[in-house]
This record gives C-alpha cells, sequence and structure tokens, in this order.
C-alpha cells in the first residue's frame, strides 16, 4: 500500500485569524501540558485539597515569591480560558450551522470570556492579603 | 435543532477506530475542563471577599462528591495535555499520521498511571486511608 505522508513544511503558512488560532492551539497545549498539569499535581498531590486554605493561597500571592506565583497564576488564567474558549468556539462551529444561532452562540461566548478573564485577572492583580 | 442533532450524530457515528475515540474523548475532556475553569475562576474570586468566605468556598472541594468530580477533572486534563500532544506530533512529525494509533497506546501508558496516583491522593480520604 502506497503511504502518503503529509509534509506540513510543504505547505505555506497563510495567515490569517483561523490559522493563528490553529497555531496557538498548538503552542498553548505545550505551555498547559506544563503549567497546567503541574498546577494539578501540585494542589492535589503534593499539597492535597483539604490542606489548600486561605493562607496557602495568600501567602503564595504575598510572600517574597508573590511575583513568580502571580504570573503564574496569570498565565495559567490566560492560556487555559483562551485554549478552552477557542475549543468551546471550535465545538459551536462544528454542530451549530445556522448563521444566526452560530453567531449567538459565539458572541455569548466571547462576553461570558471577557467577563470571566476580567474577573480571573483582578483576583490575582488586586490581592493584598 | 434537527441539523444540530444530525452534525451532532455524524460526529459520533463515524467510524473512524480509535483515532475517532481519541477525538471523542478529547472533545468531552475539554468542554468539561473549560467548565470547570469558568466555576474555578468564579471560586477564587470569592478570595477578594475575606478569609471566612473563601474557607467556606474551599471546604466544598474536600467533600466526597467533589473528591469524586475532582478524579474526572484530573482524568481529563491529563488525558486532554497528552492526547493533544499526540495530535501536535501528527500535525508537525510526517510519519505521524501512519503511528498515530501506537501514539494513542502510549497517551495510555502515560495517561492511566498518572491519573491512578492522582485518584488515590484525592479519594483515599474518604475511606480514612492516607
Amino acid at each position: 500500500m502506497e503511504r502518503h505522508q503529509v509534509e506540513l513544511s510543504k505547505y505555506k503558512f497563510a495567515g490569517g485569524f483561523e490559522t493563528w488560532a490553529w497555531f496557538f492551539m498548538r503552542i498553548s497545549g505545550v505551555v498547559l501540558l506544563l503549567i497546567a498539569v503541574f498546577h494539578l499535581l501540585l494542589m492535589h498531590v503534593y499539597i492535597q485539597v483539604e490542606n489548600i486554605t486561605y493562607d496557602v493561597v495568600a501567602n503564595r500571592w504575598t510572600g517574597s515569591w508573590g511575583p513568580f506565583w502571580k504570573s503564574y497564576d496569570i498565565a495559567l488564567l490566560v492560556f487555559a480560558l483562551t485554549h478552552g474558549f477557542n475549543g468551546l468556539r471550535w465545538v459551536v462551529d462544528d454542530y451549530i450551522h445556522r448563521a444566526g444561532w452560530n453567531v449567538f452562540f459565539k458572541a455569548l461566548l466571547l462576553v461570558i470570556y471577557l467577563v470571566v478573564i476580567a474577573m480571573g485577572a483582578y483576583t490575582v492583580f488586586s490581592f493584598t492579603g | 435543532m434537527g441539523n444540530v442533532i444530525s452534525a451532532f450524530w455524524k460526529g459520533v457515528t463515524y467510524k473512524g477506530g480509535p483515532g475517532h475515540y481519541a477525538f471523542i474523548l478529547h472533545r468531552l475532556t475539554g468542554i468539561g475542563v473549560a467548565l470547570f475553569l469558568v466555576l474555578h475562576i468564579l471560586d477564587n474570586f470569592v478570595i477578594m471577599f475575606g478569609e471566612e468566605a473563601f474557607t467556606e468556598v474551599l471546604h466544598l472541594y474536600s467533600n466526597p462528591v467533589m473528591r469524586l468530580l475532582e478524579v474526572f477533572l484530573i482524568f481529563s486534563v491529563i488525558y486532554h495535555a497528552f492526547n493533544g500532544l499526540r495530535v501536535i506530533i501528527v500535525d508537525f512529525w510526517a510519519p505521524g499520521s501512519h503511528v498515530q494509533r501506537t501514539l494513542w497506546v502510549l497517551v495510555w501508558v502515560v495517561v492511566l498511571p498518572l491519573s491512578l496516583i492522582a485518584a488515590w491522593f484525592t479519594l483515599a480520604p474518604i475511606f480514612g486511608l492516607r
């Protein structure tokens, strides 16, 4: 059987929003594989949920490593939420084809995305203890 | 609504073998994690209302039902992460599409032990273990 290998390098990078969105999913995916999986194992295996208290979170943000943890959490917020909501946008495109409803659900996703990312950023940046 | 169901049904009944199962699970875990993410940002926002309110929210995560959901969450994140890596390899590495089934087996080799370890730490306290 003849084997067809698709060489991505043979294709010209066309640019445009959808190509960048596709590319962003790969880049943010690798970033999240590192920072989201580490966050999960740190909180659930190393610290463990019953030991997560107000002090644990507050000390992390206000201690000497505060700027590091605030940057870490902002990176998690931006990468995970953008990756997740672009994924949901693709789900809408896959199943909801009627123009009106398609635009409606994607507009709804955009509104929720903006509100939630603002709430998250506000929490991380304005927390002083 | 009919065309939404038919588009969805086509996605489910397409006979794509292991790659198709990998896709379905990738989609389900992705939607699940995205929904949890919104909840998680909202629960973190409660810290702005002070220690007492935030402590109450944190207590929710130690209850047995939540712990069971956390196991699904942990599995979902880990599966989505490593199957996503498989998708990237298939996309960027030319021979990748020919070994995608093998890669999916490798995904499980990584995902199952990691999920089981995390599940043990999450569920053991319910049974008074750990």
